[in-house]
């Protein structure tokens, strides 16, 4: 009889706090507590379609406030993957700002030739010669003037030597077998200077009259044939002490054109007069 | 010794219900695992223990629901006194009774959540599917329920009449 009064008082009690819990808005404190420690403990049930599932029952803020955490995650993961895209686009843009310069030089030049791509270098002779990706399919001929666009400067890299349909061979001013007739300043005294095989060329007569100074820069001569005229080679880097045997003296002239980064090269048309036009192999 | 052995075995049960809707579940509708062991478990256990028992549950489907909390809790103890009142006329260990309580107790017990949900909750929805099959399958699950029940009871000599 005890037995059966305290269960009926029991029953009435769960019932009657069941029912005061019905009545206070307790389901949202509750629901958001549910909500906030499954969160916590396993966020990734509330990706996706079934979020609206988990997130029953919990109010509005609440919602917005997962929502916001999961779009600073998902923001996040974005910025990660644009950053290294940035990272990745970075030598893209800078060789485009080195073109882009490049060209600007070019097109403010008053020749007018081709642009060509470095496409082989000659690893035995480093200062001697270079591949370029233009041939005689894109009217390119020996001697052609071979000029390199860097540093804002346009200057002498060397001369056509062979050409080929698809591609030509480039004889470097470093080359010792490299010469060329060039002015002290412009319109300076001529005299003639010769590649060295590095990445210099060297003046070796130079009349002991002339007034030299270290950082004059060299020009080819106004009224050269063989490459375009007044065009930039280099400056002088090193005056040598004249012999006393001797009434020359002789100089190093440090080149523009870098030849170990240079990537494209402009090739200028040079029109050569007949008389200096080689014959063909048919010719011959 | 007994009250630990209970709660874990209640919270075996919690883990199971929380992982069978999505696994266990035929076109989305499965049985009431918690309301068929509160009954089972009411019909075998001392009046308190069904009572209180079937109220914590109560409150964990609650939790669990989404709905207004309270809700359950109320049902599944009023289910719990009503069945251990019937349990002293009815013989629940026979699998006839165990199914033909359950499948008559489900469509009220239904009712009475959705009724409670739209007066205390703003998101009450009334599934004609689930109404119309989770008597039927309370009422398979039900053998297979009393029977564990029983075991278990027998295995740790729970075992007590009303």
């Amino acid at each position: 009889m005890r037995e059966k009064e305290s269960f009926n008082i029991a029953a009435a009690v769960y019932a009657f706090v069941s029912f005061l819990l019905l009545l206070f808005p307790v389901s949202g404190v509750v629901h958001t507590a549910r909500a906030v420690c499954a969160y916590a403990l396993y966020p990734s049930i509330y990706y996706g379609e079934r979020a609206d599932f988990f997130l029953r029952g919990v109010p509005d803020n609440v919602r917005r406030l997962f929502a916001t955490d999961q779009e600073n995650r998902r923001l996040r993961e974005k910025i990660r993957e644009l950053e290294i895209e940035l990272e990745k686009s970075r030598p893209a843009a800078a060789e485009a700002e080195r073109l882009r310069d490049e060209m600007k030089i070019a097109g403010s030049s008053k020749w007018q030739g081709t642009w060509a791509r470095v496409s082989a270098r000659d690893t035995k002779n480093w200062y001697g010669f270079i591949t370029v990706s233009r041939g005689t399919k894109d009217g390119i001929k020996v001697n052609d003037t071979v000029m390199a666009a860097q540093n804002g400067k346009i200057s002498l890299l060397g001369r056509i030597y062979e050409t080929y349909p698809d591609f030509s061979r480039v004889m470097l001013a470093g080359n010792k077998a490299f010469s060329v007739i060039v002015s002290l300043g412009i319109n300076g005294s001529e005299v003639l200077a010769e590649g060295t095989g590095a990445a210099r060329m060297k003046i070796e007569y130079i009349p002991e009259n002339l007034p030299l100074e270290e950082g004059t820069e060299i020009f080819s001569a106004p009224d050269a044939q063989l490459y375009i005229p007044n065009a930039r080679v280099g400056v002088l880097s090193k005056i040598y002490k004249r012999d006393s045997e001797m009434s020359f003296t002789s100089a190093d002239v440090q080149l523009y054109s870098d030849i170990d980064s240079v990537k494209e090269v402009y090739i200028v048309r040079n029109n050569l007069p007949d008389d200096l036009v080689p014959p063909t192999e048919e010719q011959q | 010794m007994r009250t630990p052995v209970e709660i874990i075995c209640w919270i075996l049960l919690c883990v199971f219900y929380s992982w069978q809707g999505k696994y266990l579940s035929i076109y989305g509708v499965s049985p009431d695992w918690l309301f068929v062991t509160v009954v089972a478990s009411a019909a075998f256990s001392s009046r308190v223990r069904g009572s209180t028992w079937a109220f914590v549950i109560g409150l964990y489907a609650d939790i669990l629901g989404g709905g207004a909390v309270g809700a359950n809790a109320l049902i599944y103890t009023l289910s719990a006194w009503i069945v251990q009142i019937v349990a002293q006329r009815f013989d629940f260990f026979d699998r006839l009774t165990q199914v033909v309580v359950l499948f008559l107790f489900s469509w009220p017990v239904y009712l009475a959540g959705w009724l409670l949900a739209a007066l205390f909750s703003h998101d009450a929805w009334f599934s004609v599917k689930q109404f119309c099959a989770v008597p039927f399958l309370n009422a398979i699950a039900a053998p297979f329920v009393f029977f564990v029940m029983l075991e278990i009871k027998r295995f740790f000599r729970f075992y007590e009449k009303n």
